[in-house]
């Protein structure tokens, strides 16, 4: 490509060279792979650039109605309230800020569940079966906490597939969250011990349960079993380091 | 290949179809959330990453009239997955060793079609960011230039000869083309 710059390339592109420069272009195209390569591109440049600087009032449009469902379905962080106006005083400041400390003082020893439980079921919809619908309707129950009405139809899934290790990690955990401790704890740990993705997420949420129950030292030895590369081993430092 | 019935979900978003939009929130928001929250990143992070995909696939469709051969859930979740491990790798951070499809038994036509969204979709962004790195004058060459406006016509509204709009057009495309070749070494 060293006997051509970027303006050559421009300059064949757009049809701005004579033909005999043209010809000795072309030829050298087919034996210079970057050459070839670097006209593509500029083709491409070109071909992106005409599309995209063009205003687009569909997209304008289309970002307002994404903007209003992201405000629906996700939590905008970082919203502060406002304390300045109802601290008319300094005592009430201090009688705030007190509280605003106990709380947070409170909620980090005992809201383990509230900070790391907050888990969303999410199955697969690939064959379109039975039992496929099984799950999908496990699932709305789950997310919608009504885990009493997801035990049953994991019940029935594990019946014909005693091997899912989806249904028995959900399963677990909806049973811990229905008073039913012993069975759940005993799903998730049948998981830990498989080899499934969910694997070391049944690990975390053993330890999140024992954390839960300010069963410190137990929580530990499951943060203990997942390692630094999983999914779950952010979360589990942190619980980690909420625990100590 | 024969197109897959959600394509109503591409031509949906071609036409801001406020329905279809508020289904593809109601039915992945909450799986994207989960995903993003237990990868490192934040439910901001997962709003955005939302909403980047979705503009993806639309530029894709209007521009290159993408044909979905495979459904739109497996698709979609994977675009977003696979620009979460991007951004977790520009922020420099170490991504889990986790597959990408883990909970999510994807085809090779699903996986193919999602990694050409994402990676057609960067370039062209990385595109748009060299271009707005230009000086003014070279930004307003070129736009009109590019969108189609006669050479002659831009030359006497600039109050320039013909002959210096071209010299100056080939310029800022020589510096443009440099600048993008510096962002793939």
């Amino acid at each position: 490509m060293a006997a051509y710059n970027q303006e050559d390339i421009i300059r064949y592109v757009e049809g701005e060279m004579s033909p005999e420069e043209s010809l000795s272009f072309e030829a050298m195209l087919g034996e210079d792979e970057a050459l070839s390569q670097a006209v593509q591109q500029y083709r491409e440049v070109q071909t992106t650039l005409s599309a995209r600087l063009q205003p687009d009032p569909g997209l304008h449009q289309l970002k307002t109605t994404l903007e209003a469902q992201r405000t629906v379905h996700f939590q905008r962080k970082g919203k502060v309230v406002a304390f300045k106006k109802y601290l008319t005083t300094i005592g009430v400041a201090a009688a705030v800020m007190t509280g605003i400390f106990l709380f947070r003082f409170y909620s980090r020893d005992t809201n383990y569940m509230d900070n790391y439980g907050n888990i969303e079921m999410q199955v697969a919809a690939e064959r379109g079966s039975n039992e496929d619908t099984l799950l999908q309707s496990a699932a709305l129950y789950f997310n919608e906490k009504a885990y009493t009405k997801v035990i049953p139809l994991l019940d029935t899934y594990l019946k014909k597939d005693s091997s899912s290790q989806t249904a028995l990690y959900y399963r677990g955990i909806a049973a811990t969250r229905t008073g039913a401790v012993g069975a759940g704890l005993a799903d998730l740990a049948k998981v830990y011990e498989g080899e499934s993705v969910f694997k070391y997420d049944a690990a975390f949420y053993m330890a999140l349960y024992y954390a839960q129950a300010q069963n410190k030292k137990e929580a530990l030895v499951w943060l203990k079993k997942i390692p630094a590369d999983a999914s779950a081993a952010a979360k589990a430092a942190a619980l980690e380091k909420d625990l100590k | 290949m024969s197109t897959h019935p959600d394509q109503r979900y591409l031509e949906g978003l071609l036409q801001n179809d406020t329905l279809l939009v508020q289904e593809i929130y109601q039915r992945f928001a909450g799986k994207i959330k989960h995903h993003i929250l237990q990868h490192q990143g934040t439910e901001d992070d997962a709003a955005d990453i939302f909403q980047e995909s979705i503009i993806d696939i639309y530029h894709q469709a209007k521009y290159k009239q993408l044909q979905l051969t495979c459904p739109f859930e497996p698709f979609f979740l994977l675009i977003c997955k696979r620009k979460w491990l991007n951004e977790i790798k520009k922020r420099g951070r170490q991504p889990v060793t986790k597959r990408l499809d883990d909970v999510y038994e994807v085809g090779e036509d699903v996986f193919a079609a999602a990694e050409q969204v994402v990676r057609e979709e960067a370039q062209a962004n990385m595109y748009l960011a060299q271009f707005e790195r230009l000086g003014e004058k070279c930004r307003e060459i070129l736009r009109l230039s590019l969108t189609g406006e006669a050479q002659e016509k831009i030359a006497a509204a600039m109050g320039v000869t013909y002959g210096y709009l071209r010299k100056k057009k080939s310029e800022c495309m020589a510096t443009l083309l440099s600048f993008i070749q510096a962002q793939k070494i």
